[in-house]
């Protein structure tokens, strides 16, 4: 039963990815690309989750690994990477709990607000932070790279 | 407007850092349009303009304002600014406008060409609404599984995110975004009560998490903190605020339904 549950969401969070990636205007030869991503991003939190890893660690690494899998095809397909890690990262995003939070504080139930939006809070640091990482590495990348291609030209004038 | 700073023709006797400044500016406020980040419309502008002989550039933008200026290398001085209402996910044109400046930093392309080229990039049209629509069910459908719905929940949902796009595509373009949403999911609310109550979907909640995804700005809370933690505070701080706001007007959309039918429901 559990496996089922498993493929249930793995699929369905793809569909959504998928869907998001064609209501955010991606090219329809790149739909599937960010469908997988999408895909890759589920099946690593649902298997974290299953492992035991908390809410933030779990996103964090899903957003990481999707990040990195954007930073491929972006590079092999000339799209910026933002394209696709924008709709990867759609199923991890904290809408049912920014959602919960924001109907409890109308509600007035205190408690299950605070409970909601410390998810939410850690979902969404989760996920920003992995996206961090990625900038972080890529512009070290680049500098990496230029500083190799303005000692080439150098080399070269000399 | 600035629909119309797009085309060359206009400005005869336009000096040069001008006009170098108004097409870096042209590209960056229409990434920022279609969904850019903020640093990367600074970016641009700093690339675009280096490239083509300015000797000192000063780009500062949050999401709804670009200010710049650039010094070339004989003295000419030019400044201007741009001012960005909203924006809406267009990653097509993200894609063409990227070429584009990438294009204008090797020089392959001159100023003018990169202008129609941009104009070509802003008429670009995506998936029609049908498409959109119908994919708008299957988000729905599949988001209203994945947190946990039946079937028949999943279908209701499928309902209720087409009547969503629906009114949201013909919906006047001027309205408050907020308004907009307000009256979205009020709708939605009492919809997927009612469909609960005749029999059509087993529990109201996860029907409405389904449709909410669609409307919910989880994406932009998501991305408002990345803006934080990489330094671009302001800009991070009033998308922060936006989204929360935002997601507090969908749930109290939501919650007006309840208010009203919460006592049917049990």
């Amino acid at each position: 039963m559990w496996m089922l549950n498993i493929l249930k969401l793995i699929v369905t969070g793809t569909l959504g990815a998928a869907g998001f990636a064609v209501l955010f205007g991606i090219k329809l030869k790149h739909v599937p690309v960010a469908a997988v991503g999408g895909l890759i991003a589920t099946a690593v939190y649902v298997f974290m989750d299953l492992w035991g890893a908390n809410l933030f660690l779990s996103n964090f690494l899903a957003t990481i690994v999707c990040v990195i899998y954007a930073n491929i095809f972006a590079r092999v397909l000339k799209t910026p990477s933002i394209v696709f890690i924008t709709a990867s990262i759609i199923p991890l995003v904290p809408g049912g709990s920014l959602f919960y939070t924001m109907s409890n504080i109308i509600l007035g139930d205190g408690l299950a607000a605070k409970t909601y939006g410390l998810n939410t809070l850690q979902v969404a640091l989760g996920i920003a932070g992995g996206i961090v990482i990625e900038s972080l590495v890529v512009s070290v990348m680049l500098r990496i790279s230029q500083a190799k291609l303005t000692k080439k030209r150098l080399d070269a004038d000399k | 407007m600035s629909d119309n700073i797009s085309s060359a023709e206009i400005y005869p006797n336009e000096k040069f850092s001008d006009k170098l400044l108004r097409t870096a500016l042209d590209i960056a406020e229409n990434l920022l349009r279609s969904g850019g980040t903020v640093h990367a419309a600074e970016d641009t502008v700093d690339r675009i303009c280096k490239a083509h002989g300015a000797n000192h550039v000063e780009v500062f933008s949050i999401t709804s304002v670009i200010i710049a200026s650039i010094r070339m290398e004989d003295g000419e001085y030019a400044m201007q600014t741009r001012r960005i209402y909203g924006f809406s996910n267009n990653f097509t044109k993200l894609d063409s406008l990227n070429s584009i400046s990438r294009d204008l930093c090797a020089k392959k392309i001159s100023l003018d060409e990169a202008q129609n080229r941009i104009l070509k990039a802003k008429n670009e049209n995506t998936y029609s609404t049908t498409v959109r629509i119908l994919v708008s069910m299957i988000i729905s459908g599949a988001f209203a599984l994945f947190f946990g719905g039946t079937f028949l929940d999943a279908v209701a949902a499928a309902v209720l995110g087409m009547l969503i796009m629906v009114i949201s595509s013909f919906a006047p373009k001027a309205l408050n975004q907020l308004a907009m949403n307000l009256v979205l999911s009020t709708i939605a609310g009492f919809c997927a009560i009612f469909f609960t109550k005749i029999g059509f979907g087993d529990n109201y909640d996860k029907i409405i998490i389904g449709t909410i995804m669609l409307v919910i700005p989880g994406l932009s809370f998501g991305t408002s903190i990345r803006d934080l933690l990489c330094g671009d505070t302001l800009s991070g701080m009033l998308q922060l605020i936006q989204s929360v706001l935002l997601a507090a007007i969908i749930a109290f959309g939501y919650t007006i339904a309840l208010f009203c039918l919460g006592a049917w429901i049990v």
